[in-house]
């Protein structure tokens, strides 16, 4: 049996950080696999063991005597499946913490038999762990437990149809305390849910002819009995267990995808994406131009000492504060707009210095408009240090002279 | 319903790309650089919800030179309508080479519902970002200003409230790329819900999975915790003689980090980031020798536990005994089972501190200040990776941070001094459900940074 996406998911979500090794011989989905089609073997020879059990079981309960006594049969055939139900039904109502503990054993033998046939262990332990450990465990082994009974009951079911169509049993009660129509109430208490199935209900007669010491029993009797008590194993045994497993099943199939979802991980919503203007080569990036004399391109120039106040100075596209050697100049400008570039560029040639921010990539704006602004006289300062390199290329490429850009220290 | 189309615009080099990252949790998406230009074409991205697409985000190059752009508009084409000079000025075959990246823009201009406009509030509201809002102000389509790195230590959002405010841009949101909040991500789509109302219930829906998925997340990275630290109290290593060698305190230290490189490796995973975003120095251990207290009530007490629960164990193993007996021995089997089955577990306790005396050999193991620090570190790392933007491009290099002056040292050192006891809970796949690990939890939750929890 293979497993599902949400569960290999799950797996591969939780198995990495258990710091789980002995598992690079396999790969995981395969070995929980392997884990999980054990597990489903076992539980099929369980439940035909236990079907051959009491299939053993039931004759030995009708081979005492030739006489049997009705309810004390009953007693023995069903009253440990009620009693079994019961601490069930006790168990799953008591918050334990170990409600899978009860069988222990089951666990350790899928971990003696997966370690024979190579299951990593992290893997086995990580299977036990989500399907027969808490909550889903609860009904895993339910379920398991429920199998068992009706296997059992089946089993013994058969058995007694055979021994009773092979062998004549005198059917009696007795008592000490109780009275015919006790035993008669009880009878018909217990005669409503066959009778629903068309099942035989004895009678007040029948019961008369039944009590020990009454030497005639016609085989109508014992023949209603027969199937009374057939019909009273097959509905309060094997349909009983049946529902119990049914019901243990769809809750542990649901308790399981809950714990597989919980453990999904999702950091991401999903999506998925598509190119709808790819990027033709025909412009190249502003950052990749190849500078031609990249290698031999010497770093420009610190400024030394105090800056020329006679200078006009324009910080272009400026967003930090006036760096500190511009603060008590004269004539210090900023060109931050369209119109700003425009006024710069009409103004008459002098000594003209743009300062920028070299901490700012070049974008193509910026440097249309240096190139515009290129003349002999003009210098640039570079101020900042991300991008020194990358203005240097781009400003080179564009014609301005290496002498002609220096590095203003931030 | 058909999705509603983002695209995504603004300056080259403000985070268009991280904020769909950031969006996406996907560290893939994209490439990002601080430089400009670094994405050349238009990609979308549809987001699902429940396998249908509800949001197509449209992630574009950079505008260059809207100043150059915008004066195409002001000039040659003075006297055309703003739609008109969006769609003639893409054929104007005299400025394809100069705008070709601008017009890839341009192009989807005309399709999106919704313009998402990225704003690096690191830089001043200068003349070309301004044409760019005047660009896209000719599509008449709903604008919404996305204030990245508002987080930024010099930011102008002033200034920029301001100019925004002028074009009547009033409902922006903040949003840090570097700095993730999933309250600033609720108001990015409640804003989507106020512009498109069609699309209200879904995008409900969408910021309602996405708080699920953030719970589920840093629930998960808790747990994951948890287990780790109970890994760790309960990874004991046997040495040869009385007193560890060098080598032996080696690799009883190689294994504990090993357990926290995996709680890393699975936070790493669970919040979709990569290994070389988190580079944690190794954590300081201190080994000592494992000792069972034996004269501890609460170990003895735990053991009276044990023996309680084996003993029901036991009698269930009875009751199957007797099932193969027709119910006839009930009694017998269910008394000897509940006895053998108490005598099963208190041995198991026992047997390993009993041999490893006998055989004169230490156990290592780790000392409580030592699963304390790795608490502390840990609750750390889950409030940074819950918070930390997909295009964070610095590795986390641990919290310097001092642990919480509310941690109650004591009480932990206790409760990992008893969780080492139950060394039955080492290297399970999910947690115990024991009071100890509930403990365990509520102060994991405890330590996580106030604006996690």
């Amino acid at each position: 049996m293979s497993i599902t996406g949400l569960e290999r998911s799950a797996l591969q979500a939780t198995l990495p950080h258990t710091g789980a090794n002995g598992l690079s011989g396999q790969p995981l989905h395969e070995s929980y696999s392997k884990a999980v089609n054990l597990a489903n073997s076992l539980q099929m020879i369980l439940i035909v063991l236990f079907t051959l059990i009491g299939a053993a079981a039931a004759p030995l309960a009708f081979s005492n005597t030739s006489q049997l006594n009705i309810f004390w049969l009953l007693l023995i055939l069903l009253g440990a499946h009620f009693l079994s139900l019961l601490l069930w039904f006790a168990g799953l109502l008591a918050r334990t913490p170990q409600v899978g503990g009860q069988l222990q054993w089951f666990s350790a033998a899928l971990q003696r038999i997966g370690k024979i046939v190579r299951i990593p262990a992290p893997v086995l332990e990580c299977f036990l762990q989500w399907r027969f450990r808490g909550t889903v465990g609860k009904w895993a082994i339910g379920r398991l437990v429920h199998a068992c009974w009706a296997g059992y009951l089946l089993g013994g079911l058969c058995s007694a149809l055979l021994y009773l169509m092979t062998h004549q049993v005198h059917f009696v009660w007795e008592t000490t305390l109780l009275t015919q129509q006790d035993f008669y109430q009880f009878t018909q208490w217990l005669s409503v849910l066959p009778s629903w199935l068309g099942a035989p209900t004895p009678s007040l007669q029948d019961i008369q002819m039944s009590q020990i010491g009454v030497a005639v029993q016609g085989d109508d009797t014992r023949k209603l009995w027969g199937l009374w008590i057939l019909a009273c194993i097959l509905i309060y045994g094997v349909l009983l267990r049946l529902i119990c497993t049914g019901v243990s099943h769809v809750i542990y199939r649901r308790q399981r995808l809950r714990l597989w979802t919980s453990l999904q991980p999702k950091a991401r919503p999903r999506s998925h994406t598509q190119i709808l203007d790819a990027d033709s080569d025909a412009v190249t990036p502003t950052h990749s131009s190849p500078a031609p004399d990249r290698d031999t391109m010497a770093a420009p120039e610190s400024i030394q000492g105090p800056l020329d106040p006679t200078f006009e100075y324009y910080l272009f596209e400026w967003s930090k504060a006036t760096p500190t050697q511009l603060t008590n100049l004269p004539h210090v400008h900023h060109i931050q707009t369209g119109s700003d570039q425009a006024d710069f560029l009409q103004a008459s040639a002098g000594h003209k210095i743009l300062v920028v921010d070299a901490d700012i990539s070049p974008d193509r704006g910026s440097l249309r408009f240096i190139s515009q602004a290129n003349t002999p006289s003009l210098r640039l300062y570079l101020h900042g240090q991300t991008f020194v390199s990358n203005w240097c290329e781009q400003l080179h490429e564009r014609g301005i002279a290496p002498q002609h850009i220096k590095l203003l220290e931030a | 319903m058909t999705p509603i189309s983002l695209l995504i615009v603004g300056h080259a080099n403000t985070g268009k790309t991280s904020l769909i990252r950031t969006l996406l949790r996907d560290h893939d998406f994209g490439d990002i650089q601080n430089r400009s230009g670094t994405t050349r074409h238009v990609e979308k991205i549809a987001l699902t919800l429940n396998d249908t697409p509800i949001l197509d985000l449209i992630d574009t190059p950079g505008f260059e030179d809207s100043i150059g752009l915008w004066q195409t508009r002001t000039q040659a084409y003075a006297n055309a309508r703003s739609e008109q000079w969006l769609s003639d000025i893409q054929h104007d075959g005299q400025y394809q080479q100069a705008f070709e990246q601008e017009f890839k823009i341009l192009k989807q201009l005309s399709s999106c519902d919704i313009i998402l406009y990225v704003i690096d509030l690191r830089q001043a509201p200068l003349g070309k970002y301004l044409d760019e809002l005047n660009i896209l102000a000719c599509a008449n389509k709903p604008i919404v200003p996305i204030l990245n790195f508002c987080n930024a230590q010099h930011s102008h959002e002033t200034q920029w409230r301001h100019c925004l405010a002028e074009r009547q841009l009033h409902a922006h949101v903040r949003y840090d790329t570097v700095a993730f909040f999933l309250a600033d991500e609720r108001k990015l789509y409640q804003t989507l819900q106020s512009l498109a109302p069609d699309h209200y219930d879904t995008l409900q829906a969408f910021i309602e999975q996405r708080e699920r998925d953030a719970q589920q997340r840093i629930d998960s990275a808790q747990e994951a915790l948890c287990k780790t630290l109970i890994d760790s109290a309960t990874t004991q290593l046997v040495c040869a003689g009385s007193t560890p060698s060098a080598a032996e305190s080696k690799a009883f230290e190689a294994r504990i980090r090993q357990q926290e490189q995996a709680f890393l490796n699975h936070c790493l995973t669970l919040y979709d980031f990569r290994t070389e975003d988190v580079a944690l120095d190794a954590l300081p251990l201190r080994e000592g020798q494992w000792q069972q207290d034996v004269f501890d009530p609460e170990t003895l007490k735990s053991w009276g536990i044990n023996s309680s629960t084996s003993a029901v164990t036991g009698a269930a193993i009875g009751a199957g005994i007797d099932i193969l007996s027709a119910g006839l021995t009930l009694g017998t089997a269910t008394t000897f089972g509940a006895l053998i089955g108490a005598g099963v577990q208190t041995g198991r306790s026992f047997k390993s501190t009993l041999m490893n005396k006998l055989r004169k050999r230490s156990v290592l193991a780790l000392n409580p200040d030592s699963l304390i620090a790795m608490l502390w570190r840990g609750t750390q790392l889950i409030g940074h990776l819950h918070h930390r933007g997909h295009a964070a491009q610095q590795a986390y290099q641990g919290s310097a941070a001092e642990p919480n002056k509310d941690m109650d040292i004591k009480a932990l050192e206790k409760l990992f001094a008893r969780i080492s006891q139950r060394l039955e809970w080492h290297h399970q796949p999910t947690l115990p459900n024991h009071t100890y690990v509930d403990e365990l939890q509520q102060a994991i939750a405890k330590n996580l940074p106030e604006r996690t929890r």
